[in-house]
């Protein structure tokens, strides 16, 4: 199941002001206003967050460009893993498209 | 037209208004219409709700409606059966008429849970130390209310058995002292320590065992409108012939936990997020496991001397 | 406490924020009592303003909370049937309090809802089941089995319930207004040619006019007036709403896609209970008797007119052949 249909040339970014963040020691809550639900996150998907935040980009881009912006290397980033962490913030409409 | 003790009026006007429906429970962060047909939820409510504060009359606003009444007409009249109405439609499973007090404490408890959106509610018990207090967090069969009628013998305020009730603006917790209900082994436990007086009649082969119930005394509701600061929260774990055991544990888990056992926290939204958060930081949570009221004591009387100066 | 019908429409006006909360305790207590029973706390709260720390504030105050949820819901819904179809040129109508919420109408503030409804038309259904499939909808338990879903696909107006697997949220996708075979036939594509962009959307809703015809419709057409507060308040918004042009031509439209009938049982509604002089109002006796009856709420002969409004949805949607067919099958399923 996945939030709906992706295509390469459409940009998507997260809103800062359509979350709020919150820490407890190592751990991430974040709250989305627009779905209303709390999620807990770990670092690699904090991460992601932090990268689409603020910073459009289309689904290619973020695929390509994720394990630089880990510091880590390609390999230990696949692209399916990749995918499935943007699709996180599909689901709960985190991430949002931005028409052209 | 204030709200007096229960006890204060005339039994038989007492009586007529719930039959009626036109007697209102002022306790706390709630106002309850209850409307009652059998003689034995009467008789149950007028013993264990005998110091709460009430109004007669049918001009007293009430944040919830309850109603227990048969399940039809036709049981009205043959195998005498009870079902909870709390005015929306709650598909309840009809009682035998001998537990209506069962059915009464149930409805009120849904009448709250599934109503009321100005506070965040949370599925555990309160007690507390002056204006300080300690959650205990609601576990099937932990024993968090032996263990809150025992703190209520050692001198803590009870807040309350069901729900933890949290003021998202003050980040401090309500009182709604109802009756806190034991099951099985523990009836005998508390009328022990706390007196047959106290505590009702046992209700036997419910669906959940024998339930009794333990009366609010008169200060838990004397000061039921003040509110209290959550300090610590515990887990508590009952287990036969264990040593008692006490374990920090993680607020992200305990954060998690407790949403998972709101009935409101997702209706809510932002504000109990936000709400939540500011009540945890600062707080410790603590799992705790014992085989005995005392350690059971023992542990929460050191843990919360460490923690709260 | 009883209640005389005149008490009914002094509530109706309070409820709608034409007049002021009663003067005495008791009266209060009754009105609030009425709003409560007819799940409207949202709308009175959003036009009365209670003394703060009093228990009205925190009445009003609390059903304003439950359906600002509604609210949020329904917006977060409506964004994910967007996402589903995305790129696949189908452009939903969305119907009923989908669309009072997402066109900011009086109609939709306060209101408590639990559904999404969107029409699409009837060549763009499998796609449409498709995609939202992919995202997640899926059909609900209760008619998944093979009976029911051969029925809701062949004589109704909509597919059978979808389910969101995660989020166990309804979405209900019509395909026209009404069952195939309802008395009422409107005309469901002339409603759909006027219908508009929400702006900065690829969803549409239908013309001022068109929505309060469809309330009417679903309300007097199909329904079995079980909230009837919820429901004769809805037509006020969506009435008061129309500028005097779209009134004067409000029955002319009615005739032309079919819907005669129901709305003028609505004007006759609006007449009775809001004061609304509309040309056209007009309704069965019986109908009147039975719809003052469930509003007035109290007394025996609710039960009987429960009943036979209930019998009279039934009759509305089906001729009798083909009811006692589909009553008999139901009937044999639960032996």
């Amino acid at each position: 199941m996945s939030a709906g249909p992706n295509s390469d040339d459409w940009v998507w970014v997260v809103d800062p002001d359509h979350f709020i963040i919150y820490e407890i020691g190592d751990t991430t809550f974040v709250f989305s206003r627009l779905s209303g639900t709390t999620h807990m996150l770990n670092l690699v998907s904090r991460a992601m967050l932090d990268f689409l935040t603020g910073k459009p980009k289309t689904l290619g881009e973020v695929v390509a460009g994720f394990a630089d912006y880990l510091q880590v290397p390609k390999e230990e980033c696949p692209s399916g893993v990749v995918r499935r962490l943007f699709d996180e913030l599909d689901d709960v409409g985190l991430v949002e498209r931005i028409l052209p | 037209m204030t709200a007096r003790p229960l006890e204060k009026y005339m039994k038989a006007d007492a009586i007529r208004a719930l039959k009626s429906g036109t007697l209102v429970l002022e306790l706390g962060a709630f106002s309850t219409r209850v409307k009652l047909s059998d003689r034995r939820s009467v008789a149950f409510f007028l013993d264990m709700y005998a110091d709460c504060l009430v109004t007669l009359g049918d001009c007293a606003l009430s944040d919830f409606s309850l109603t227990v009444r048969p399940p039809n007409q036709f049981r009205k009249y043959f195998r005498h059966q009870v079902v909870p109405d709390p005015g929306f439609g709650f598909p309840a499973a009809p009682l035998p008429v001998s537990m209506s007090p069962l059915a009464l404490e149930m409805g009120l408890n849904l009448s709250v849970a599934l109503q009321c959106f100005r506070y965040a509610i949370f599925h555990a018990g309160v007690v507390a130390e002056g204006d300080q207090a300690l959650i205990i967090a609601a576990k099937s069969g932990g024993g968090k209310s032996t263990l809150t009628a025992a703190l209520m013998e050692e001198g803590w305020r009870l807040l309350s058995d069901e729900f933890a009730i949290l003021d998202l603006e003050e980040a401090s917790l309500r009182g709604y002292p109802r009756p806190v209900s034991l099951k099985n082994a523990s009836i005998d436990v508390v009328r022990g320590f706390a007196g047959k007086d106290q505590v009702s009649e046992t209700l036997h082969g419910t669906p959940k065992g024998s339930i009794a119930y333990r009366r609010p005394r008169r200060g838990d509701i004397e000061r039921m409108a003040l509110p209290a600061r959550p300090r610590v929260i515990v887990f508590p774990a009952f287990t036969e012939g264990a040593a008692p055991r006490c374990q920090e544990i993680d607020l992200a888990d305990t954060a998690m936990q407790l949403i998972a056992s709101s009935p409101n926290y997702q209706v809510i939204g932002e504000r109990a997020f936000t709400g939540l958060m500011t009540m945890l930081d600062g707080m410790k949570a603590y799992e705790i496991e014992y085989g005995s009221t005392e350690d059971s004591l023992a542990l929460v009387s050191d843990l919360w001397r460490s923690h709260v100066s | 406490m009883t209640r005389r019908r005149r008490d009914i429409k002094a509530f109706f006006c309070i409820a709608t924020g034409r007049a002021g909360l009663p003067d005495t305790p008791s009266d209060l207590a009754a009105f609030v009592s009425w709003a409560q029973e007819s799940h409207i706390l949202g709308q009175v709260a959003a036009v009365v303003t209670a003394e703060v720390g009093s228990k009205l504030y925190d009445i009003l105050e609390n059903a304003r909370l439950r359906s600002s949820y509604d609210r949020r819901m329904l917006t977060f819904e409506t964004n994910r049937v967007r996402r589903a179809l995305m790129g696949a040129d189908i452009q939903p109508i969305l119907l009923k309090g989908s669309a009072y919420v997402a066109e900011h109408l009086l109609a939709g503030v306060g209101r408590r809802v639990s559904d999404i409804d969107i029409l699409v038309p009837e060549e763009h259904l499998k796609e449409t089941e498709k995609l939202l499939g992919q995202a997640g909808w899926r059909a609900e338990e209760s008619t998944a089995g093979a009976y029911d879903q051969q029925y809701y696909r062949r004589w109704m107006h909509e597919l059978p319930p979808l389910r969101h697997e995660t989020r166990r949220t309804l979405i209900d996708v019509h395909h026209r207004l009404l069952p195939r075979t309802s008395r009422i036939r409107p005309d469901h594509l002339k409603l759909m040619a006027d219908a508009r962009l929400i702006e900065g959307s690829d969803l549409m809703v239908f013309s001022p006019t068109d929505r309060f015809i469809h309330s009417a419709i679903h309300i007097f057409g199909d329904g079995a007036f079980e909230t009837p507060a919820r429901s004769f308040i809805e037509l006020f918004y969506l009435y008061s709403d129309l500028t005097g042009a779209e009134r004067q031509s409000l029955m002319l439209r009615a005739k032309d896609v079919g819907a005669e009938t129901p709305v003028r049982e609505a004007l006759w509604m609006l007449g009775e209970y809001f004061d609304i002089q509309a040309k056209g109002g007009k309704a069965p006796w019986l109908l009147k008797w039975c719809i003052r009856t469930v509003t007035d709420g109290q007394g025996g002969l609710v039960y009987l007119a429960n009943a036979l409004l209930y019998v009279r949805s039934h009759y509305m949607r089906m001729p009798l052949p083909l009811l006692a067919g589909h009553l008999w099958k139901k009937a044999l399923r639960r032996v």
